[in-house]
């Protein structure tokens, strides 16, 4: 789905610049080194696109996508692919809202006008988690090997500072700002301070495996 | 009351020792087993704090996981996590209040992601800043903390909880006060007293029961040994994680309740042993009873004995030692009964003859004059018996001895009353008057002791001395019986047949004699003596020339004693000496005193036999008279010529010594006694003193005018000086002045005076002095 929705992306920006793909970015985790994927790197360039019909399904008990980038004010719509209800809600201060016990597609989509990262949550599961982040600038998500590569015109310098977020960081309220030399063609390496990676294999996760199986 | 142990008798020691003994064992015995129970119920005390602790600790951390799961809940309430999300402080403090209300916490505070208070209960009093960063520090690195503080006067579990939400980051801080209740939960489930304290400051924090009695604890260690106060058992231990801990629970046993066993036992012991002490003494009472007894019996047995009763030998005690010990009180009282018999007899019996001694004699005769029997008394003395000794050997004399005590015993067998060698060679006999007189009782004595016998081949002849007494006719008393018999002895030894009876008045001079004898003694020790002074008058100068100096002794009862009398009885009585001495002390002194007054006078002292014999006498002179600066030429000393002779070497060698003191020698009473001129001649005397037996008449007599007159002339032919005493009258002082007599001495010229009156004496005499002049010279 994530590699889809990468294709997505390259889609819709790639014919917005007259320049092809030359900035490169790896992001790795930099306690153990291995790539992250769902990172967000956001380059200073405006991009105001609005992506129609943005959409955060819930299926098989989790947020597809895991992480979304959307442009201010565009209307998210939460379908619930799910045989149970979900209380889908979200404390963080760009976008406090809450979508009461329902199914199928809720009435109205929820608009998320201004920037920030939202995170979401369903009430009755705890493990559901997902993230809508909201920007005007250029971005990129990164694949399952924690690359991305996003389109810079030519004629401008290329930036020395970026901007990165990931589900894990320690503070993922936030960007973190990163200071970054991009003047070369190689790809550059962004290791981030995270979280480590949650335990597939919890308990939570095997009595909801043998709720599943009944 | 005071006793000593040295006052206690046998029983009484038995029973203190046994006591004792038993005492100091049940002592002993009590104290261990008290001390193993006391030790006991320690261990046991300590055991429970154990259990105790470990159930507290083990509740704290139920208590701990209890409240942080509830507070987890808590936190994953939505309406509460909306109330935090809101930002809306009315709402997120209601919220607070009812969700904090729910879990029980007694404080709570909401804080934001940067640990900044959004909201807060029941905080009023607390300074969270105390505890409260350290706490979150560790909770954002654990996840969640737990911590146990002592704030203000309280004790809190403290509890720091994440909130979060989709896009929520927050804190909900709750803290549980450890409080009374919570004490007092604990107290029963551990069955002790808890009290929180702090381990900062000390003070109580919280208590199962009033504060009061736990507020002197002392300083509690760490966790560990269970410690004692006075009051209790009890152990400290500390309260959460995190060490050391600011809260501390003290875990109390009660003493008086953790000890009240031991008390009840200790009490029951004490009584056990008691009773134990009483039963040992009542046993050894009774055992000391049966042993004393006897014992006592015993000493009743030796007080009869040694009292001289008649006893009766008990029966022999059970126990050996006590019949060892009747056995030889018995065999004593035998043995001293045999001793005691074997004393008197020889107290009253002589051992040589077997006959009654003097003492049994004595005896029997107080015993008849207490009775007032006629008694027939025979004194019988032995005459030559020292002969018989000296010649013959004391085994001899004893023998004889024995032979007359023989006699004596068979022949008066059945006359006498009592047969007794009353001394050496003297015996007595008692007869009963109505056996037959005294004289055929003499008789028949001398008969039997005279006849002719043999001892060991030689014959002897015994010759006895016979005195007879009539009791009570001659003599009423004991002592009268004993000087009359002894006086009747001594005459019959010389008398012509042996034999004397008792003449009454016979024995009155001796009484007399007795008398002066005793007094004389006490005479010379008190100064009861005088002495008078008679002048001798120089015939040619008609001038005083010396005096003689005449002892004279005035009985207090008896009168006057002429100096023959004393004087011979001082001699007889061994007192001559100490009666010289006093006699030329009196004279020392007088002449002192006369040469004081300027009367420079000599002194004549007459000596007798025995003064003369005596070697001491020439220094008791010195001594007299050198004491008073009296030079001895003072002196004449008057001896008369039989004292010189008896014991003549003696009395020329005193005399001699005399003569060179410078003292002036006289022969007193010459012409009478034995006088011989060759000793005259030898003697070194410087004067003759002429009897005035011859003087006294001398003016009527012309024998004795011729005896004097030859005399005088004799006297100065041998170059010797005359006095004459006796001197009456006039005619004899001019008779003796026309012969050439040197000195006069006499009544008529002056009698003898006492020594003070000497002066006015010789002034009245110089007054008469002519008339006493010699006239023929003159005259013719």
């Amino acid at each position: 789905m994530t590699c889809k929705q990468a294709l997505v992306l390259c889609f819709t920006v790639a014919p917005m610049l007259a320049a092809a793909d030359n900035l490169h970015f790896q992001v790795t985790d930099a306690g153990n080194g291995k790539p992250l994927a769902d990172a967000v790197i956001v380059v200073p360039l405006p991009a105001g696109e609005v992506v129609p019909d943005a959409r955060m399904v819930q299926k098989n008990r989790q947020f597809v996508p895991h992480v979304m980038v959307v442009p201010p004010d565009t209307d998210v719509a939460f379908p619930n692919r799910d045989n149970t209800q979900h209380h889908v809600y979200s404390f963080s201060p760009a976008k406090t809202f809450e979508i009461e016990l329902y199914a199928g597609v809720p009435e109205a989509p929820v608009n998320f006008g201004t920037t920030g990262v939202v995170e979401l949550g369903c009430n009755i599961h705890d493990q559901m988690q997902g993230f809508i982040l909201v920007t005007d600038q250029h971005h990129g998500v990164t694949r399952e090997q924690g690359e991305v590569s996003l389109d810079w015109p030519d004629d401008r310098p290329r930036p020395d500072q970026i901007r990165v977020w990931h589900p894990r960081l320690v503070n993922n309220t936030e960007l973190v700002e990163v200071t970054v030399d991009l003047t070369g063609s190689d790809p550059v390496t962004l290791p981030l301070d995270v979280h480590p990676e949650p335990e597939k294999d919890s308990s939570l996760q095997r009595l909801q495996q043998r709720f599943r199986e009944l | 009351m005071s006793w000593r142990l040295g006052s206690l008798g046998f029983r009484g020691r038995l029973l203190v020792a046994m006591l004792s003994l038993v005492a100091a064992t049940a002592l002993a015995l009590g104290l261990a087993f008290m001390f193993y129970l006391l030790e006991d119920e320690e261990q046991r005390a300590a055991n429970s704090l154990d259990v105790a602790a470990r159930v507290t600790t083990e509740i704290m951390a139920g208590r701990a996981e209890l409240l942080s799961g509830s507070l987890k809940v808590l936190v994953d309430d939505f309406g509460f996590r909306s109330a935090i999300a809101s930002d809306n402080q009315a709402t997120l403090e209601s919220a607070l209040n009812n969700h904090a209300g729910r879990a029980g916490a007694d404080i709570a505070v909401v804080l934001d992601s940067n640990g900044n208070p959004k909201a807060t209960l029941g905080t009023a009093d607390i300074n969270l800043k105390d505890f409260l960063p350290r706490l979150l520090a560790r909770a954002r690195d654990q996840g969640q903390a737990e911590q146990i503080v002592s704030t203000g006067n309280k004790a809190l579990q403290m509890f720091v909880v994440p909130v979060t939400g989709a896009g929520l980051r927050a804190w909900l801080v709750a803290g549980f006060a450890l409080d009374n209740g919570f004490a007092r939960q604990l107290a029963e489930l551990t069955d002790t007293s808890v009290v929180f304290r702090s381990r900062a400051s000390g003070s109580l924090l919280a208590a199962s029961a009033p504060p009061e009695p736990f507020t002197r604890l002392p300083e509690p260690g760490d966790n560990g040994d269970m410690q004692e106060t006075r009051g209790f058992f009890f152990r400290a231990i500390d309260l959460g994680p995190g060490q050391p801990s600011p809260v501390q629970a003290m875990l109390l046993i009660d003493r008086e309740r953790a000890l009240a066993n031991y008390h009840d036992r200790a009490t029951d012991l004490i009584l056990i042993l008691l009773v134990a002490v009483a039963l040992s003494g009542l046993v050894v009472l009774v055992t000391a009873r049966a042993l004393g007894r006897p014992v006592l019996d015993l000493a009743r047995l030796a007080t009869a004995i040694g009292d001289g009763e008649p006893v009766t030998e008990p029966t022999p005690p059970r126990t050996r030692e006590l019949r060892t010990l009747q056995d030889a009180l018995i065999a004593m009282q035998r043995r001293v009964r045999e001793r005691e018999e074997r004393i008197r007899f020889n107290a009253f019996h002589d051992e040589l003859t077997g006959l009654t001694n003097r003492k049994a004699l004595n005896e029997q005769l107080e015993e008849y004059l207490r009775k007032r029997r006629p008694l027939l008394l025979a004194g019988i003395t032995l005459t030559r018996f020292r002969a018989l000794n000296d010649t013959l050997g004391f085994d001899f004399g004893d023998q004889a001895l024995g032979l007359a005590a023989d006699r004596l015993r068979t022949t008066l067998e059945h006359q006498a009353l009592l047969l007794s060698r009353s001394g050496g060679n003297e015996f007595v006999v008692l007869a009963d008057p109505e056996a037959g007189p005294l004289d055929t009782l003499l008789a028949r004595i001398r008969d039997a002791l005279q006849a002719e016998a043999t001892i060991g081949g030689t014959p002897l002849h015994l010759q006895v001395a016979l005195a007879g007494l009539e009791v009570p006719r001659d003599a009423g008393t004991l002592d009268e019986i004993r000087r009359r018999l002894r006086l009747t002895l001594k005459r019959a030894e010389h008398s012509p047949g042996l034999v004397a009876l008792y003449e009454p008045g016979g024995d009155e001079h001796h009484l007399r004699e007795l008398t002066l004898s005793q007094d004389l003694r006490q005479a010379i020790a008190t100064g009861g003596l005088d002495l008078v002074y008679q002048p001798k008058i120089d015939m040619n100068s008609v001038g005083i020339a010396q005096v003689e100096a005449l002892c004279r002794w005035h009985h207090p009862e008896l009168g006057f004693i002429s100096p023959e009398e004393f004087i011979l009885l001082a001699e007889q009585t061994g007192q001559i000496g100490n009666l010289t001495r006093f006699i030329l002390t009196r004279i020392a002194q007088d002449l002192a005193s006369l040469h004081r007054e300027g009367l420079l006078i000599g002194a004549a002292i007459n000596l007798s036999a025995l003064d003369l014999g005596n070697p001491q006498l020439t220094d008791d002179v010195r001594q007299a008279f050198g004491g008073r600066g009296i030079d001895c030429h003072w002196l004449t000393f008057e001896v008369t010529e039989s004292a010189v002779m008896s014991d003549a070497a003696s009395a020329h060698r005193t005399l001699d010594q005399l003569r060179a003191m410078g003292a002036t020698l006289s022969v007193d009473d010459f012409g009478t006694g034995y006088s011989s001129l060759s000793q005259l001649r030898q003697l070194p005397v410087q004067e003759l003193k002429i009897d005035k037996s011859f003087v006294l008449r001398l003016h009527q007599e012309p024998q004795d005018q011729l005896i004097v007159r030859s005399t005088i002339d004799m006297a100065h032919g041998l170059g010797l000086t005359v006095v004459a005493e006796g001197i009456e009258n006039l005619e004899s002082w001019q008779l003796l002045q026309d012969w050439g007599c040197d000195k006069g001495q006499g009544f008529y010229m002056a009698r003898p005076m006492p020594a003070p009156d000497l002066g006015d004496w010789a002034r009245t005499f110089r007054t008469r002095a002519d008339t006493l002049l010699p006239t023929t010279g003159d005259i013719s």
